[in-house]
Order: structure tokens, then C-alpha cells, then sequence
């Protein structure tokens, strides 16, 4: 036998396969009208193709019964009956009610003054997750740090800087023409004046959305006073990731962005997914969906943070989704049987 | 996405090496694999899975167990067949070799299915496994009656030809075999 018996080529199917399979799937349901009926035995008999075709596609057609043989798999081993989920649910918001008096015990003051005994003028904030902080710095600027974040703040004579190392946090910024305010951020530095803006550290981006005066951005690299890559005024967000994308949107989007500093969450249009990718920061739960088109159906609410249960309620009773808690970290959205 | 194609996607590995405890060839593996899929598919169609990684090992635990049985007693009714002579002539009850060969194609078919693209594979699931009409299959997943038979032509036509494909593949290997055979023969080494 020559090696090329190894090779066989698949010639392009022809259109009387794509024919036939039609009319063995239908012909199969036995819903055909005398009508249809008339018309499968018309295309039948017009040509052997046509009947060779159909009777080989059937043949296959029949032979994919044998599939009925996976039917019979075990079920998965029922973790718990229904009614329990809320009460899961609960438990999650005592959890998070927790960690909001744990932080409010263990962070604040006493971990800054004891960072300021190391080095002077170094203040650390961090809060957990769910948790929300509003820190008056030195200079009198305000710093509201938004769930799981960490910065350091150092303030002196001559330099009023803070690296924020995890999640979110947003400056209102006293004025002091002589000592700009510095915000580090993975590998850029926002700089401003006097001015109120927020900065979020993102897994392979920077986000920075102005609320008032201007900030400019710039990349670090080794350099001392490196030049900005860009200005971003009131109105404007911007997202430094391997590009720049600044985007003016209106105040009411920009208050919508900041409305966590009031401890709400504004969705408006939004997908789905987005809304529980924001729910995630706040509390310690992530999501899943059963289909794409659950993941991006657009929805709208304000909801106060930590609210999940109240919020996953809404989306019960208004969207016609079903919220099923798996374990204590894990919802699952579902389509209502 | 399915829950259940998302998590098989990420245990493949695990699954495999897991399989790999009770098959020794790798091809018995990976036919195991894809009807473990396909079984854990089709029951995400009746009812959600709480935790797919969970179920997927607890059905390929399932099926490992009854295709190492089944082979335990195709052997054990090979060897009595044997000592019993007249057992054999029944025509009542299928051969040995058709249990055998119908046990592979049900793993050839999964495979199959396993292949199709997804929409494709979730109407046919419905239609085949779980016994659906045409009509609840669309309302199922709340498309056209006409588009779920588009659907079904569709995977009858790539499901055959995958099954053309694997049989010519099969043939090969056959012929390789035979070949390698042949040669050990001409150099004398084979009697």
C-alpha cells in the first residue's frame, strides 16, 4: 500500500447533502404537511442523488439514537434544598457587617501613628473589603478610599504624595501651588494642584476620573519630573492600559462614577455582568452566568453598598432571573424555569 | 457560556490525568473525555449544575467504572463462551464483538457531538439525549422551530462526516499495522 492511503480529502459538501438533511430532520418530526409531503416526494424523485442522499443521511440520522445511551448519567448529589438560599444570603451580609467593625477597630489612626513612629510623615490606609474609609490628610486634603484599598500617603514641607497600591480612592485636593499633589498608580503619577479626582489601579490599567480643576498624567520611568502623557479636566475620565483613552462624558456620569464615595452604586443601562463585577469589589462573591445573554442583559438601580441581598432580590423580581448561592462565594444567575 | 464547557475547558487536564488512573491507552482516555462531556452537557440541559468541576469528576468516575466492568465481563463471557461451545450459536443474545463495537461507537458518537459547535451540539443534545420535539426544543431555548432544524441538518451533516473521518483514520491505523506486520515478516522476524 503507498503512503498516500494515509491522505483523503474531504471534497466540499453538495448542496443536495444540505437538502437532504433538511428533510430527514423533518421528515423524522412526522409534522410534515400533505402539502410538504407532496413537495419532500417531488425533490425525492427528481433525481437518484437526491434519493441516495437521503437514504444514506437517514441511515446516520437513525445511528445517532444510540446518543439516548448518555442519557443516563447520575445527577449531581443535591447540596442543599432550596430555601436555605436566603438564609445563605444573610449570613453573607453578616459576614460583610463583620468586616466593616473589624476594620473600624484595627485600621485608622492606630496603624498610621504606628507608621509614622518608623518614618515620618508616612501615613498607610488600607480597607478591606466592603469596607469604605474617608481620611483627612496633613495638608488638608480629603481621601476617601473605597473597598479593599491600600495607600501610602507622604506628607511634608515639600511634597505631598500618595501611592495608591490597591482598589480606589478619590482626592479632594487642598490647593497649595507650591507643593503639588502627587497620586502614584501602577507605573504613572497624576498630579494636581487643588482639584477633586479619583484613581483606580485596575489589574493592567489606570482609571482617573475628574470632578473638578485639572490633573495631568504622566508615566514613570526613572525619571524624576517625567512629561505628561496627558491633561484631564472636569468631565473627563481617562484609562491609561497600553493606550489612552480620555473620554469626556457629562457630570451626571461622572457623579454616577463617583457614587460610591456616598456609599451608593448608581447603575444605569449597564450590563449585567459590569453590575456584578462592581458588586464583587464590595463584597467577597463572584458570579456566574448561565448564558451570554443573561451576562449582558442591560440593567439599572441605585443600591447601597453592601445591599447584595436586596440587590440580587431586584434582579428576582424584576428581571426574571433566578440568584442560586453555591457555597458562600459563588451566585450563580440563572434563567427562571 | 455553559457552565459545564467552561469548567470542563479548565479541568481537561486534571480530568485526563484522573482518567489516566483507570485507562492505560491514551485513546481510551480521551474517548472517556468526551463522553464524560457530553453526558455532563447533556444533564446540564435538564437541570443546573451547581459546581460543573464537582460533576465532571463524579461522571467520569461513573463512566471509567462501568467501561472497566463492561470489560470485565465481555472477558469473563469470552472465556465461558469458550468452555461452552453451544452458547455461542445462540443468535438471541449480541455477540462479544457487537457489545464491544457498540460501546466504541457510542464513545465515537459522543466525540462527535462533542465537536459540533455550540449551538449546534445543544440542539442536538435536546433532540437526541434528551428526547425533545423540534417545537420544545425551540421554546427551550427560545429560537425559531425553523432555526432548530437548520440546527439539526447541520449536525447530522458534521457528525457524519466526523464519523467518516475517525472510520478512515481507524482503517489507516489498521493498515499501518498490517504493514508494520508485513516488514517484520520480510526480515524474518515475526515467525
Amino acid at each position: 500500500m503507498s503512503s498516500t492511503g494515509n491522505i483523503v480529502n474531504f471534497p466540499d459538501r453538495s448542496p443536495v447533502e444540505d437538502e437532504a438533511a433538511r428533510w430527514v430532520v423533518r421528515h423524522d418530526e412526522g409534522s410534515l404537511t400533505p402539502a410538504e409531503q407532496a413537495q419532500f416526494e417531488a425533490w425525492k424523485q427528481a433525481s437518484q442523488a437526491h434519493a441516495d442522499a437521503f437514504s444514506r443521511l437517514s441511515g446516520h440520522w437513525k445511528d445517532l439514537d444510540l446518543l439516548a445511551g448518555l442519557a443516563d448519567t447520575p445527577a449531581e448529589k443535591p447540596l442543599w434544598k432550596r430555601p436555605q438560599l436566603w438564609a445563605g444570603i444573610g449570613m453573607a451580609a453578616a459576614v460583610m457587617f463583620a468586616v466593616i467593625v473589624g476594620v473600624n477597630q484595627f485600621s485608622g489612626p492606630h496603624q498610621a501613628t504606628q507608621q509614622v513612629a518608623e518614618q515620618p510623615g508616612l501615613g498607610v490606609y488600607k480597607t478591606k473589603v466592603g469596607d469604605q474609609e474617608k481620611i483627612t490628610l496633613a495638608d488638608g486634603s480629603v481621601v476617601t478610599l473605597n473597598t479593599n484599598s491600600r495607600i501610602e500617603a507622604r506628607m511634608n514641607g515639600t511634597e505631598r504624595t500618595v501611592r495608591l497600591l490597591q482598589g480606589e480612592a478619590f482626592f479632594e485636593v487642598a490647593h497649595d501651588a507650591s507643593r503639588p499633589f502627587r497620586v502614584y498608580a501602577g507605573d504613572g503619577v497624576t498630579v494636581a494642584i487643588g482639584t477633586a479626582f479619583s484613581v483606580r489601579l485596575e489589574k493592567d490599567s489606570v482609571q482617573v476620573v475628574v470632578s473638578e480643576g485639572k490633573v495631568s498624567y504622566s508615566r514613570v520611568v526613572d525619571v524624576q519630573e517625567p512629561e505628561p502623557v496627558a491633561f484631564i479636566a472636569a468631565g473627563e475620565t481617562a484609562l491609561f492600559g497600553e493606550n489612552v483613552v480620555i473620554d469626556k462624558i457629562d457630570l451626571a456620569e461622572i457623579d454616577r462614577k463617583l457614587s460610591w464615595t456616598d456609599g451608593k452604586l448608581v447603575f444605569s443601562g449597564d450590563r449585567l455582568s459590569s453590575v456584578v463585577a462592581d458588586i464583587s469589589r464590595y463584597a467577597d462573591i463572584r458570579f456566574e452566568f448561565d448564558t451570554q445573554d443573561l451576562a449582558d442583559m442591560r440593567v439599572g438601580g441605585v443600591f447601597g453598598l453592601g445591599e447584595v441581598d436586596d440587590m440580587l432580590e431586584a434582579l428576582e423580581t424584576n428581571f426574571g432571573v433566578r440568584a442560586e448561592r453555591i457555597g458562600d462565594k459563588l451566585v450563580r444567575i440563572a434563567r427562571q424555569p | 457560556m455553559s457552565g459545564i464547557l467552561t469548567e470542563y475547558e479548565a479541568s481537561k487536564p486534571a480530568l485526563r490525568r484522573y482518567l489516566g488512573r483507570y485507562f492505560s491507552r491514551s485513546q481510551d482516555v480521551e474517548d472517556t473525555l468526551q463522553e464524560v462531556f457530553v453526558r455532563a452537557y447533556a444533564m446540564e440541559a435538564r437541570r443546573p449544575i451547581l459546581l460543573p468541576r464537582a460533576y465532571l469528576f463524579r461522571v467520569a468516575k461513573h463512566v471509567a467504572l462501568n467501561e472497566i466492568a463492561r470489560r470485565k465481563n465481555s472477558a469473563t463471557d469470552s472465556v465461558e463462551d469458550f468452555e461452552q461451545p453451544d452458547v455461542i450459536g445462540s443468535d438471541t443474545q449480541p455477540g462479544v464483538e457487537q457489545t464491544v463495537d457498540g460501546r466504541r461507537r457510542l464513545a465515537l458518537f459522543a466525540n462527535a457531538v462533542a465537536a459540533l459547535p455550540s449551538q449546534c451540539r445543544k440542539v442536538l443534545v435536546l433532540k437526541k439525549i434528551e428526547g425533545l420535539s423540534q417545537r420544545e426544543i425551540a421554546d427551550r431555548l427560545g429560537i425559531a422551530e425553523g432555526t432548530v432544524e437548520k440546527h439539526l441538518a447541520k449536525a447530522l451533516l458534521l457528525t457524519r462526516d466526523f464519523m467518516a473521518r475517525r472510520e478512515q483514520i481507524d482503517t489507516d491505523l489498521t493498515s499501518a499495522r498490517e504493514m508494520g506486520a508485513v516488514r517484520r515478516l520480510r526480515t524474518g522476524d515475526g515467525e
